[in-house]
């Protein structure tokens, strides 16, 4: 090949750029052959990259790669058709043996034409590598659904599969025999095109080991984005997670970090050894001394001064509200020897202004004071006031006093 | 080992992340062993996340509970992870849908304040996200800002303070999610399988035992 046929091939690409897009995309049928035939046209069908056949353009298969892989952004590029190259390397062997004796420039063609196909089968299989290096080391692929990605590893794993099975149709007797002991043949398919499979498909293995490995990772994030979901779901209904069930557990002591621990420790002085004391000694003497709030003012040097004591001036202490209508009850009581209701007492005897709640209140914390007073100065009341509460409600603590029930204190109570 | 030891008994979780260097320290089995001896004499033994051979990241666990003050800080520990859950799960899913993708925050995976902070500029759904984020108490400080890049600084400074994340490099914009995400999601699996939330034809890897989610 020389730089002026990479010129020319452009130049016809360049100038039936639209014929050719129109030729890749059609059906089975083909394209149909435009009136005028073009010159490019013409080369690319001489050249074998647009076949002619019945009055129709098809693109031959080397187009169609070359097409898939100059548009192709991502991971799926075109399986190289291994079986049709394989037939080419066979058909052109056996080309090569027949001309080898009558013409030379014949035999140069088609050892011409093996060369091109071995190179082409090495090309493609070192593609292959590289793109799925790229995807692995990409770490996700491209996709950002866990799902695509998923999928994306699953097609390029099978793709592997299927074009190491591909290589197996390249076996070395096989080739060995189609090249007739004849040492070009011998370096084309053997050195050359066996050494490469041979070490394309250890490669082969290992990116699909790795393939693997990544496609345990990504289904590993994707039930854990599974889990993202299904506890927002779940917490956004409202519900509280309780994680203190994992302490019943037998291994809960592994589901737990241990609490901080801060590293500390006390000193020991060597208590028989006198020179490490007076060192201490030492070392504590030259310590700055503690920082002592100084006093306001110096007692001693204060002056004595006369303190006359001010006679504090007695304020008669209110009668507590409650006292007057307790000691109406406890006169009822002593009348009528009956247990006397505070709530029915404050119906009938009510001041406006303050309500039967707050005379209970009131009645209460007066009782307790008095309580208090009796065990302080020994002389035990002969009264009790009692609550009466409703029954506790179910899950509340809280119990409501609806009387305060006076009566005589019982024998022992 | 004296810095692994106060990592580990400061009760921070030591991964590949956080602190490459003690990482790789504590996969050498014959040194993890070693730190194990030096943690069991105060009731500690060396726990891990994930699987042995490739463990996301290392801390400190106790023995075993028996101990009743052991038991009640445990039950401590619970308190915290619980309330840590639901402030987690969201932040998770304001980076996924500022990456516009399936984001988990595994160990590994990186939050770029920049992309971040453009989306929930841009995007009103993303802006109330993190407002709601961050009135969670889990979040709440007394320097709250009002604006959205305030809201967002104060979010991922608590999140690399309660260790869940890590700046890339000394001043980065981009944090990494450490190995500490993995107990979170430890025990958010333990919820899913308790509570039952994922039906197990949902999984991929329904085989997959409950350490095995754990990355």
């Amino acid at each position: 090949m020389r730089a002026e046929d990479w010129a020319t091939l452009g130049k016809h690409l360049v100038a039936n750029a639209a014929t050719l897009e129109t030729i890749v995309q059609a059906d089975e049928e083909g394209a149909a052959k435009p009136e005028m035939m073009t010159q490019g046209i013409m080369w690319l069908i001489k050249q074998h990259l647009v076949d002619e056949f019945e009055g129709s353009l098809h693109p031959s298969s080397l187009l169609i790669d070359l097409g898939v892989r100059i548009s192709s952004q991502r991971f799926e590029l075109s399986a190289p058709d291994l079986e049709e190259l394989l037939v080419k390397i066979e058909q052109a062997c056996e080309r090569y043996l027949a001309a080898k004796d009558l013409s030379l420039a014949d035999a140069d063609k088609e050892q011409r034409s093996i060369w091109l196909a071995v190179r082409q089968v090495v090309t493609h299989l070192r593609d292959e590598h590289r793109a799925t290096t790229e995807f692995i080391e990409g770490r996700y692929g491209f996709s950002p659904r866990f799902e695509d990605r998923l999928r994306d590893i699953r097609q390029a794993v099978e793709r592997l599969e299927r074009l190491s099975n591909k290589l197996d149709a390249f076996e070395y007797d096989k080739l060995s025999g189609w090249c007739n002991n004849d040492r070009t043949l011998r370096r084309l398919l053997l050195t050359t095109l066996h050494n490469a499979i041979m070490r394309q498909r250890t490669r082969l293995g290992d990116l699909i080991t790795r393939l693997d490995q990544l496609g345990v990772t990504v289904r590993k994030r994707n039930r854990l984005r599974q889990v993202v979901l299904a506890v927002e779901s779940w917490l956004q209904a409202g519900n509280v997670p309780d994680l203190e069930s994992i302490l019943d557990r037998a291994d809960a002591a592994e589901w737990v970090c241990a609490s901080p621990l801060s590293l500390g420790g006390y000193l020991h002085p060597p208590v028989e050894d006198s020179q490490a004391i007076d060192d201490m000694a030492l070392l504590i003497h030259s310590l700055p001394a503690p920082r002592v709030r100084k006093a306001v003012e110096d007692l001693a040097a204060r002056p004595a001064a006369r303190v006359i004591p001010t006679e504090l001036e007695v304020v008669e202490a209110p009668i507590p509200f409650a006292q007057p209508h307790l000691e109406a009850m406890l006169l009822a009581l002593k009348e009528h020897r009956v247990p006397q209701s505070a709530s029915r007492y404050w119906e009938d005897n009510a001041e406006s202004e303050y309500g039967v709640n707050v005379w209970l209140y009131a009645l209460d914390a007066y009782y307790r004071n008095l309580v208090l007073v009796a065990q302080k100065t020994e002389k035990p009341l002969r009264y009790v006031l009692e609550p009466v509460a409703e029954p506790m409600p179910r899950g509340i603590a809280n119990q409501l006093v609806t009387d305060l029930t006076l009566r005589i204190k019982r024998r022992g109570e | 080992m004296r810095d692994t030891l106060e990592s580990l008994l400061g009760g921070r979780f030591i991964c590949r992340y956080s602190s490459p260097e003690l990482y790789s320290q504590l996969c050498d089995a014959s040194y993890a062993r070693a730190v194990d001896q030096a943690l069991q004499p105060l009731g500690r033994t060396l726990g891990w996340l994930g699987s042995i051979e490739q463990p996301s990241a290392f801390f400190s666990r106790f023995v075993s509970l028996s101990y009743a003050n052991d038991r009640i800080a445990a039950a401590e520990e619970f308190k915290h992870i619980r309330d840590a859950i639901w402030p987690v799960v969201e932040f998770i899913q304001l980076c996924a849908r500022a990456g516009r993708g399936d984001v988990c925050l595994a160990p590994g995976e990186e939050v770029h304040t920049a992309q971040l902070l453009a989306q929930v500029e841009n995007s009103s759904i993303c802006g109330d996200q993190l407002r709601d984020l961050a009135g969670h108490a889990f979040f709440r400080r007394s320097k709250r800002g009002d604006s959205h890049s305030e809201k967002l600084s104060v979010v991922l400074k608590t999140m690399e303070e309660a260790g869940f994340l890590v700046r890339k490099g000394v001043g980065s914009s981009i944090f990494v999610a450490t190995g500490k995400m993995a107990y979170i999601y430890r025990a958010m699996s333990w919820i899913v399988e308790h509570q039952r939330l994922v039906p197990d034809d949902e999984s991929d890897a329904a085989s997959d035992t409950q350490s095995e989610f754990i990355l």
